[in-house]
Order: structure tokens, then sequence, then C-alpha cells
């Protein structure tokens, strides 16, 4: 039953695996693969199953459904000590009876390898986590940053085919989250193995996985890389969970040549789509705050195609590097836009100006309502 | 004001400590008492310690006593350990209420109630009584405290520790022994030292359940103490205190463990 | 191999389950059968001394045993006043001791709760240390200290306060001191536990919104504690109500406790069904008590996971 493995087939393969605790399901019959090196990341809010599919395919959970396979083979009814996986635990779960070194060569031990190998691993992983010296220490004589290097290294010492990281830098403080950021990108690509990160901060995602899936509900939303994640995303619900964006629900007004047109309490407004909608269909343009071109409304560009909304500024936030301006629109809509600071007259506008609020036709894009 | 509460609280604690601690300080005291009547202070002298350990059936006692209490200590601590993990690891089972009440029970239920129904079991299940139904009568008893104890412990304990060690490849058996009982080894060993010391202690299971060739020692000391006051039970008391006190010591050395003493002294570094 | 493997696993935690219950169905639960097995037989002169009912399963055996029981040994129970007395003055002297064991443990564990927190472990080791040595080495000092030649009256006496002896030791009152010294522990630490685990920022907004700090005590760090009161309270009382040692050691002949009453018909009456019957009479007194001691166990347990 076990096929030889290919570098080009999945690393994990989960085929309608479904968890249930309780009356709630966790996970719905879910099926997922994980290519062979990649960083890939698990995103949605906190109860959506991501946790809980990191410890089902981690083994501390068993599937009520459903198969999981880690390099084609089946391991659902293999307990956690017999699958080539480890993993990072949110709490670090470092022993606290043995120092530092002992707790990264805990599972060599369990594997049987020579002392004097061990020995020389360890070391290893002490340099790739930048902590030599400290292999004497005890867990709780180090820092958060130092703890959360020792878990990472103790999960990576047995050159497992897969880490899962359960929140790796949630406990730490923001500026330490960036560095981490860096430290695991660099060591997943050094040892070559696959991570599986879960994380509820889509910043975090977009910064460090190859591909993310976001979940909702014990599914999964969408899969794609973080570009596709951010700049189409198939749902309302990725969209509003992935980044910040304005969605003006309207109507179906015409569809022509790849441009649909979109009839809104705002106005009308022209959106770039391959898609063919029928008249009549309510949908949603789904745009983003820093796509929008704020401009004085009698001073508006009339640049063909560029779709114009009039409004009135209602609030205004100067974040640095960014103002935020909150427009109300006619019909009682409103829109939130970004403007970089270090544009010219980025900064210009006062609650009560007259504006107008341009996009082009492809800096939008239509979601189902 | 704050030192009003301040003087109050250190008032109260001498207090609280005077008696506590006079009793047995008196007791202390008057065994190195020269003379023979109890009260009356007849100068130092150690000549009741001599006394005592020319005792020969008190020095037998003594032993059964020793014996007794480490036999029925090791099978409590097993069975209390085992208690406490199927308590805490469990959750819900059938009869759970049942099991519960049983473990905790023995440790409030009166003594006599207790010695009375063993008795009747033995008798009728035929067992001659002496040392071995004295041991089960003392790790029946002492079950419950080390339970207690060892859950107390297992509360507190990060269960992601053993999935981690079943991810790097330990076996439950395995995560057990170097995962689990490790960090659970203090309440363990202090449970061990209160079956002991409550085996040691015990004077009405024993008389229930032990058999004439196997008297203990509190049984020696209790028909004495009836008898009236006498200098050798202060010296037998003094040297109990003084056994039970080594104890202590002991129990409060493992649960200083040494993380314990490294989380002080990497305190004392960061305030240096 | 998976399967077995897990089937291994479940085993071997179905061991961690079975030797501990199974010994306490065998030693803890069967025991307690058979008390109310004996105290339903009558009394008998040899050995064992009660005419044995039940031994086989057989049915028709059983529907003759069944005529043949007894409440002999109940009848004598609520028939003899001695008991009667003793069951009333067996609560009655727990429930003083309780009271008053509240009292001096109550201060004491505020005192040490509000120690510096790096002294409080020493503090509550210190306290509940002489709870480990010898119960019987430490009613045996109280008789050392509280008879009519003891320390006491030896040294009220030395220094004139009184000219005659106090009449302390073998009354009620000696029962009382030897309870409430040796259950301290009992009532200190759960008041202890009750105490330190308030949150300290309740007392201070109670402080913040104009308490005196009487006023912060009776209406926060008391009625916070109750739950702690309850349980060391039922802690003292429990084992109290069904002590031997202390009233047949600090007692007078007028001091009826049940505990000693159960010895006393079992040893020198050698009357085991009248015996096993105060048995069942003392938990049936105490089974109040017992089911709300272990709901609180019980519930401490759950809250601590």
């Amino acid at each position: 039953m076990s096929a030889p493995s290919e570098s080009a087939a999945p690393v994990v393969r989960l085929e309608g695996v479904t968890k249930r605790h309780g009356r709630l399901t966790a996970v719905d019959n879910l099926s997922l693969s994980l290519r062979r090196g990649e960083f890939f990341a698990l995103l949605g809010p906190s109860g959506c199953g991501k946790t809980s599919l990191l410890r089902l395919i981690g083994g501390f959970e068993a599937p009520d459904s459903g198969r999981i396979f880690i390099d084609g083979v089946d391991v659902t009814e293999t307990p956690p000590h017999r699958r080539p996986v480890n993993m990072m635990f949110q709490t670090y779960a470092l022993f606290p009876h043995l120092n530092v070194a002992c707790n990264i060569g805990f599972g060599l031990v369990q594997e049987g390898m020579p002392k004097a190998k061990i020995k020389t691993r360890v070391e290893e992983m002490l340099r790739f986590v930048q902590l030599e010296g400290l292999g004497e220490r005890r867990p709780d004589q180090l820092s958060g940053g130092q703890k959360q290097r020792v878990a990472l290294a103790r999960a990576l010492a047995k050159r497992p085919k897969l880490l899962l990281l359960d929140e790796p830098l949630a406990a730490l403080d923001r500026r330490l989250r960036e560095e981490t950021q860096f430290e695991l990108m660099r060591l997943q690509k050094t040892f070559g193995v696959t991570f599986l990160v879960v994380t509820h901060d889509q910043r975090e995602a977009m910064a460090m996985a190859g591909r993310i899936a976001v979940m909702r509900e014990g599914r999964i939303e969408q899969i794609g890389t973080p570009e596709q994640i951010y700049e189409t995303p198939s749902s309302r619900y990725v969209a509003r969970f992935v980044g910040e964006i304005n969605l003006l629900d309207g109507k179906v007004a015409t569809t022509t040549g790849g441009r649909v047109s979109v009839a809104t309490a705002a106005g009308a407004v022209e959106i770039a789509c391959a898609a063919a909608y029928a008249p009549g269909w309510p949908v949603a343009v789904a745009l983003r705050p820093e796509r929008i071109l704020v401009c004085p409304s009698e001073a508006a560009p009339d640049a063909p195609g560029l779709n114009l909304l009039h409004g009135v500024i209602e609030e205004k936030a100067y974040l640095g590097e960014v103002t935020l301006y909150r427009i109300g629109l006619s019909g009682g809509l409103a829109l939130r836009a970004a403007r970089q600071n270090h544009e010219p007259g980025a900064s210009a506008f006062e609650p009560g100006d007259k504006v107008a609020a341009g996009f082009t036709p492809d800096a939008a894009i239509i979601l189902p309502s | 004001m704050k030192r009003d509460w301040t003087v109050a609280r250190l008032a109260v604690l001498c207090a609280g400590f005077a008696f506590l601690y006079g009793p047995i300080v008196l007791v202390v005291i008057y065994s190195f008492n020269g003379s023979r009547l109890v009260t009356v202070w007849g100068g130092w002298s150690t000549r009741w310690y001599g006394a005592l350990f020319a005792n020969r059936q008190l020095m037998a006692s003594a032993a059964t006593s020793l014996e007794a209490a480490i036999a029925s200590g090791a099978i409590a601590t097993i069975l209390g350990t085992l208690a406490a993990l199927a308590l805490d690891r469990f959750g819900r089972f059938r009869s759970r209420g049942l099991f519960a009440g049983a473990i905790y029970a023995p440790l409030v239920l009166p003594e006599v109630v207790m010695g009375l129904a063993l008795l009747l079991f033995f008798v009728a299940s035929g067992v001659e009584r002496g040392f071995v139904t004295l041991v089960v009568a003392h790790a029946t008893l002492s079950l419950g405290f080390v339970a207690i104890l060892v859950r107390a412990r297992l509360a507190g304990f990060d269960r992601s520790l053993e999935e981690a060690a079943s991810d790097l490849g330990a076996g439950p058996a395995t995560a057990f022994m170097r995962v689990t009982l490790p960090l659970i080894a203090p309440a363990v060993a202090t449970g061990f030292l209160l079956a002991v010391t409550l085996s040691l202690d015990d004077l009405i299971l024993a008389s229930f359940n032990t058999g004439p060739g196997s008297t203990t020692l509190p049984m020696r000391i209790y028909s004495e103490v009836r008898l009236g006051v006498t200098p050798q039970i202060n010296a037998m008391s003094t040297l109990l205190i003084g056994f039970v006190g080594t104890s202590l010591l002991l129990a409060a050395l493992i649960g200083r463990s040494p993380r314990g003493q490294l989380e002080g002294s990497a305190g004392r570094g960061a305030r240096d | 191999m998976t399967k077995a493997a897990r089937a291994r696993m479940s085993l071997a935690a179905r061991l961690v389950l079975a030797l501990p219950y199974g010994w306490l169905i065998l030693f803890f639960l069967a025991p307690f059968a058979l008390v109310l097995k004996v105290s339903l037989s009558s009394s008998e002169l040899g050995q064992p001394p009660y005419a044995p009912i039940f031994n086989s399963f057989d049915l028709a055996d059983i529907r003759d045993k069944l005529g043949a029981l007894s409440l002999d040994a109940y009848a004598g129970l609520v028939g003899d006043s001695l008991y009667l007395q003793s069951y009333v003055n067996s609560v009655l002297i727990a429930a003083a001791a309780t009271m008053i064991a509240l009292l001096v443990a109550y201060p004491l564990a505020l005192a040490i709760a509000r120690s510096e927190p790096n002294r409080r472990p020493l503090l509550l080791l210190l306290a509940i240390a002489p709870f480990w040595t010898s119960a019987l080495v430490r009613v045996y000092a109280w008789i050392m200290i509280l008879k009519d030649e003891g320390l006491i009256n030896h040294a009220l006496m030395g220094i004139g306060l009184i000219a005659e002896p106090l009449h302390i030791f073998a009354t009620n009152w000696a029962v009382l001191i030897g309870i409430v010294y040796s259950y301290l522990p009992f009532m200190l630490l759960p008041l202890y536990a009750a105490i330190e685990n308030q949150d300290r920022a309740l007392a201070e907004a109670a402080a913040d919104l104009g308490a005196s700090p009487t006023g912060v005590f009776w209406r926060i760090t008391f009625p916070l504690s109750l739950p702690g009161v309850l349980a060391g309270a039922l802690m003292v009382f429990i084992p109290a109500v069904g002590e031997f040692v202390i009233p047949d050691l600090l007692g007078g002949s007028d001091t009826l406790m049940i505990g000693a009453t159960l010895w006393n018909d079992f040893f020198a009456n050698r009357d085991w069904p009248a015996a096993s019957a105060a048995a069942v009479a003392l938990l049936a007194l105490l089974v109040g008590p017992l089911v709300l001691y272990e709901r609180l166990q019980i519930k401490a347990g759950e809250e601590q996971r």
C-alpha cells in the first residue's frame, strides 16, 4: 500500500477528512495536498478547525472519517510516535526537567541514535538556531525567543518529512515576531522540509508562506499564493479576512467584452471581468482601499474608463505611512480609501471636503453576493 | 496603619506557632529530664534513651512498624499514583463517582469504622490477621492521600509535554517514564513519605487488623500511655518526632526540585 | 500492527484503572458491605462472635436466613441510653471543636496568606508539619501539660496564681483542646488555599470604593473564603465525630464518644454485631457531611483541570 515516494508526489494528502468534537464539526470532509518542500499556511480565525487539522496530521487526534497519507503511506491509524512528522507546539512544550541539549536530543535518543552522533546533531541544531553554548541551560532560564528556537530545533532534529507549527509566533512580541518570520523561512530553505504553519494572522501567513489555505468552519475556502488570495479572493469571506476591502453591493447591468457594468446605490461602475453575468444578477464589487484614488470633486480627472464615485470625507486618520479616509457616498454607502503619504497631497483632505473616489476597471473584482 | 497590620500578623503567627509547637517542644525537653517524675525537673540526662533501647519489646514493635510502613507505603504509592492518573486522564467513566468516593473517603472516615470494616472482611474471608493484613489496611488508608498529592501535581501538568514526547517518537509507556514520571516525581515521593508516616502513626487500624506477633509501636505506646506518663515515653516520642522531622526535611528538599532552585538563582541574576 | 498497538495501550490504560479500583473494591467497599451484614446478625459466643448470614448464594438458604435477620443490635442501640448519649455527645463535641478550630485557624491562615509571597510556602509547611508527627505523641503531650500534677498546674501554682490545681484533664475541655490541636492543619489548609487564591485586586477595589479594612474583610475576604471554611469544617467535623484516641486518653469516665463506645464494644465486650451497628449508625450520621465533602473534593478536582 505504500507507493515509492517520488519528489513530485505530495508529502501529505488528506482525503475527505472529518473530525467532530461533540456536536461541533471541527474539520468537515476536507481534502488537501502539500507539495514537497513548500511553506504552507493554514489561515483562519480561531475555531475554524485549523489547529484540529494540524493535530490530525500530527496524529494527536483520529479522524471520524477520511484518510491521511504521509509520503504515500496511509497513517490514519498510526500513533504520533510512529509518524515521520514533528510538531512545534504553540506553548513550545519544552520538557522542564531536561536541559536544552536533552530537549533537542529527545527524539534522537528515542530513535536509538548513538550518543556521539546525537551530540554532534544537537550541536549542529544549536548552531542552526543560533543558540551555541546554551545546551546546558534549563528551559526556564531562556527568554521567550530562545524557547521558541529550542522548540524549533527539537522538532527539526529528527529531520522530519513535515514540520507542523502551531501558531509559532503567537507567544512572541511584535518586533521578535518579524525577525523570527525570516528565521523560519531561512531554516525551511536550509532543511528543505515541508512546513505547515497554523496561524490566525494574515500578515504572518502572507509574509512566510508560498501557499495559503484560508479555512472557514472546517472547510477550505480558498487555496493559493499570497498574491492570489489577496488580489483575487474567491469569496466575500476570504476578501474580508485577508486585508481591508470595500464591498459595494449591486446588480449587474450589462456584460460587454470583458467588462461588467454594475449598478450600485452610489452609481454605476465598470469592472474588468472575464466571466459573463446575466443582467440583474446580484453581486458585490470588491475594492482594496489602496487602489482608490482620492481627488477634489471639482478637479476629478476625466480619463476614459475610470470609475468615479462622488462623496464627502467623513473621517480621516493619519497613520504615518498612509492616511485613511472614510468617504460617504450617496445611497448610504461608504468607502475606505488609503493614500500613501509620500504622494503629494495624500493627507490634504479634511472631513467635510467634497471628493471623488476613482478606480480603474481592473482595480476591483466582482464577487458573488 | 500598615504597620499595625504587620504587628498583628506577626502576633498571630507567633501565637499560632507557639500553640502548634509548644506541646511538642515540651515533650522533647522533658525527655532529657533526669528525674523520674515527669513534671519535676531533675537536670539534663539521657538515661531514658538508654532504658528505651534496652526495651526489647519496644524495639521489636518499632521494627514491625517500620517494615509495615515501608511495605504499605510502597503499595499505597503505586496504587495512589495509578488512581490519580485514572482520575486525571480518563475523564468521565461509568462509576467514576464511586471510584473517586472510595479514594477520598478514607481521608476523613473515622478510623474505628474503617478498622472494624476491614477486620470483619478478613475474618469473613478466613485470613489470619498479622503483618500482611496490617500492610493491606495501611495501604488502603494511605492510597487516597497519595492520590490527592499526585492529582494536584497532574492538574498543573501541561498535556502538550506528553504530546511532544510522543511526537518525537516516544510510545505511551516511554513518554510516561521519560516525561510524565520525572515531572510528577516530587509529588510521588512526598506521597510515599506521607504514607509511611501515616502507617507509623496509626493506632486504630493496626489494633483491629494486626495479629499477636505483629504489635506495632503506636499500640505499645498506647498501652503504656494508658498507664500514665513516664519519661521513657517522652524519649520514645522525641525519637518519633526526630524521625518525622528528618523525613519532612527530606520531603522539603525533594520538593525543592533543581528547577525551583534554578528559578531562584535566575531571579537573583536578573535582579543583579 | 497499529490496531494492535492501540489495543495494547488501552489494555495498559485499563490496568491503570483496574489496579486501584480492584484494590478499593476488595478492601474498602466490600468490608463496608460486610459491616452492614454483621450489624444485622445476632451476637454469639464464639469465633467469630456473630451468627453468619448469607455465606452461600443458595436462594433457599438466603430465604431462610432472611427470616433470621436480626435487628437486635439496632434495637440495642436505640434502647441503650449510653449509645444515644454518646452519639449526641460526639456530635456536640465535634461541632464545638470545629468551631474553635475555625476561630483558631482563620487568623493564622490569614496571617500566612498575607505574608511575603516567598515566605508563604515555608510558613505553611511549618504550620502543617506537626500533623506529620505521631497523633499519639501529640495527644500524649497534652496529658503531660493538662494533668492535675501537669505542667500548667505546676507552673500556675509555682507562681502562686492558683492554690488548687485546675481540673482540665479528664474533662470534655481536655477532649476539645486535643481535637482542636490534632485537627488544626485540616482546617488551616483549605482556609489558606481559599484566602490565598483570592485576587488581591478585589480587596483593593473594595478599599478604593471606601471599605475600611474590617469592611474589606467582612464583605470581600470572608465571603469569598466560605468554600474553604466549609471544606475545613467538614475535614475536622467528620473524623472528630468518630475520634477514639483523644476522648480515650484525655477524656474522663463521663466523656462518652461513639468511637470509644464502639471500640469498647468490640474489644472489651466482644459484641461484634453491636459494634457493627454502631459503625453503621455512625456512618448514617456522617452520610450527609461525607457526601458534601466528596462533592467538594470532586468539584475541586474538576476545577483544577
